[in-house]
């Protein structure tokens, strides 16, 4: 979901910003010796971009700031105890404390034996759920709130050697 | 300024054009390699293939960042007089890191990528040598010691000249500036973008010298989160800095072109002091990741990184567009492609912004190599190959030919090909840095080849003609 309309904004912008260059290169010609008007028209412009790009960033900064998987914000999201897995990752695969997990809200605590690994939730489509870090030392705890069972995947999501990309596991929640 | 160092600056500039651009065409070759084999056109060995994206990223970015370098230098050459010896010991010292880099990697097999995470360099499960982690983050710190040379060259010399809050525009913010203490933008973004490369570099000397002393002694102990902020500090900083310096000789060069003055004032001293506070801020986006990282802290990441859109494109961009509009500007290759490369600048600083901003959704996915391939690839080295254009141009009377042209739109089709082919296997969540794509997403890959051979195609064209124009030159001790 995410990631389609982020990649769609993604797009879309590329090409307005596109249209603006394309629009301002085309219209150099002919010369207007009277630079203070041209940078005068320039300058407005500019004032309304300004307060427009501060409006769109203030929206989009709230919004990714709400959907943040961090505890804090789950934790104030989620209702109910949540089911506990303790991930352990280590080079190259991973060690899960239950690989059949109930629907609902669930928590990982990831942790890792040696180098930095990412843990990467994907569903059965192949669609990137979420993620975080996989750190030694550390624990990491990410929420989630599974809606839909099925089979998931587990893929590393941080380079952690040479056999970081067949690094993968899969549970299933019920 | 003399003409005599005018000149001098000039020759060496185009000396280290020749061989950076050598390099970085070496270098992305191995780039295009490692995405044919993505693309399953051809299977290397995982070992080769994280052996390849590391020189190919260390090498790419260290040539560039190289060669805008001494385009920067010769942008400034006009305003403030550098050390000339200060430029051949640092160019001495980047040749000695080229050679270990080679070392390294082709015989070393390291492969960390360039980010060099603590401890992947001392557990490699076997995949390389320890010497060659040692060498690796060894060369780091010469290249950390040449650029901080350079880089304190332009500050001390700078403030000599303009003091040092006349220089970093702190005067013209307050609105106690006299001309004689108001720098021409060049020198202003020099020296900021020199100010915070220091501090980065401060950064880098630390963790590389921390983890030289874990390599030599095992059972010294070091912060794992800590140490991944000191490097992403470094190299989060060190790579914009690349992209800045560009940006700086862009407005030394561009109002060349299109006849009219682009002067330093209040608003652009207080951008270019935004943009100092926002890429020190934005780094922390690279650990969005790391929960253990206080929440205030990752909110202020996604801050920083929103905030670092607004000198960028507020000032710089807007600024550029205003120069340009009914300029009567005649769009010669040079001004093209540093007029493309901040359009690059502006499309792929959009997306790490929503890479930042969305970054549970994007992070290590192929959406970053998407966003920064495209303001490297179609950015930063626009802008360097432009100042190459216009020194030739300069000094050789040279005049673009068809091959020129071609040259410009192959490396366009091809750098936009290769950076939105990483983009949408990002989109479509695959991971980044895997040797074999994840099953069922390697279509992105194979197109993302075929954009890569576009690109080498330019640039043996580039290439070829920045050659056969450097022997116009004039001979430069007549
Ligand atoms: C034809 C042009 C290029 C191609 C085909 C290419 C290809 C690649 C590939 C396949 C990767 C590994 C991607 C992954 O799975 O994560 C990569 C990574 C990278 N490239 Fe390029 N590249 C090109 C140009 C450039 C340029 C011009 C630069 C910089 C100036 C650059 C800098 C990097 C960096 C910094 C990385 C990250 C390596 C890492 O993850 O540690 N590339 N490139
Ligand atoms: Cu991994």
């Amino acid at each position: 979901m995410t990631q389609l309309f982020v990649g769609s904004a993604a797009m879309l912008g590329a090409l307005i910003i596109m249209g603006i260059f394309w629009k301002v290169g085309t219209s150099s010609m002919p010369r207007d010796d009277d630079y203070k008007h041209v940078a005068e028209a320039g300058y407005a412009i500019r004032r309304r971009y300004f307060w427009g790009l501060l409006a769109v960033s203030v929206v989009l900064f709230i919004i990714g700031v709400i959907a943040f998987p961090y505890p804090k914000v789950m934790e104030a999201k989620i209702k109910g105890e949540p089911f506990v897995v303790k991930i352990n990752s280590k080079q190259f695969q991973w060690d899960l404390s239950a690989t059949e997990i109930p629907l609902g809200p669930v928590r990982f605590d990831v942790t890792s034996q040696d180098v930095n690994h990412g843990f990467g939730i994907y569903d059965g489509q192949g669609r990137l759920v979420t993620q975080s870090q996989s750190m030694p030392d550390y624990v990491n705890r990410l929420y989630v709130n599974f809606a839909k069972p099925g089979k998931y995947k587990i893929w590393c999501l941080e380079y952690c050697g040479v056999a970081h990309h067949i690094m993968t596991t899969e549970f299933e929640v019920k | 300024m003399d003409a005599l160092y005018e000149r001098r600056v000039a020759g060496i500039s185009l000396g280290i054009g020749a061989i950076t651009i050598v390099l970085f065409g070496t270098t992305i070759f191995f780039g295009v390699i490692a995405r044919m084999s993505q693309g399953g056109f051809i299977t290397l060995r995982p070992d080769v293939f994280y052996e390849f994206m590391t020189l190919h990223s260390v090498g790419v970015a260290g040539s560039l960042m190289t060669g805008i370098t001494a385009m920067m230098w010769y942008s400034l050459r006009k305003h403030i007089n550098l050390h000339m010896n200060l430029m051949q010991i640092m160019f001495g010292i980047i040749g000695a890191v080229v050679v270990s880099l080679l070392a390294a990697t082709l015989l070393g097999f390291y492969g960390t990528g360039w980010t060099f995470l603590y401890p992947l360099p001392f557990k490699s499960a076997g995949a390389w040598d320890d010497w060659a982690a040692g060498l690796y983050l060894l060369l780091l710190l010469c290249v950390v010691a040449a650029m901080s040379l350079s880089w304190g060259d332009v500050v001390i010399t700078a403030a000599r000249k303009y003091t040092f809050s006349g220089a970093v525009g702190w005067k013209l913010i307050a609105g106690k500036d006299t001309p004689e203490t108001t720098p021409p933008p060049v020198v202003l973004i020099s020296v900021i973008t020199s100010l915070c490369g220091l501090f980065s570099n401060i950064a880098g000397a630390t963790v590389l010298i921390l983890l030289l002393i874990h390599w030599a002694d095992p059972g010294f102990y070091l912060d794992y989160l800590y140490i991944k902020n000191l490097i992403y500090y470094f190299g989060h900083i060190l790579m914009n800095m690349a992209m800045y310096m560009a940006v700086a000789v862009v407005y030394e060069l561009l109002p060349l072109y299109a006849k009219r003055p682009w002067k330093s004032n209040k608003i652009v001293a207080i951008s270019w002091n935004a943009a100092f506070i926002a890429v020190s801020l934005a780094y922390l986006h690279h650990l969005l990741q790391d929960f253990p990282q206080p929440f205030a802290i990752q909110v202020i990441a996604v801050f920083g990184s929103y905030m670092a859109a607004f000198p960028a494109t507020v000032v710089t961009v807007i600024g550029a567009m205003v120069l340009v509009y009914r300029s009567g500007i005649q769009w010669t290759v040079a001004p093209l492609y540093m007029f493309l490369g901040l359009m690059s600048w502006a499309i792929g600083g959009f997306w790490a912004v929503l890479d930042a901003g969305f970054n549970n959704a994007f992070h290590n996915t192929m959406f970053v190599p998407g966003h920064f391939h495209l303001y490297l690839l179609a950015g930063t080295s626009f802008i360097f190959v432009a100042t190459l254009y216009n020194i030739t141009e300069e000094l050789g009377g040279c005049k673009d030919t068809f091959e020129d042209r071609l040259g410009l739109w192959a490396w366009f089709i091809g750098a936009y090909g290769v950076a939105l082919t990483f983009l949408l296997s990002g989109v479509l969540g695959t991971p980044r840095r895997y040797a074999v794509q994840m099953p069922g997403k390697e279509t992105w890959s194979t197109f993302g080849a075929l954009f890569g051979w576009i690109v080498i195609f330019a640039l043996i064209l580039v290439i070829g003609r920045y050659l056969t124009r450097l022997q116009k030159v004039k001979p430069l001790r007549s």
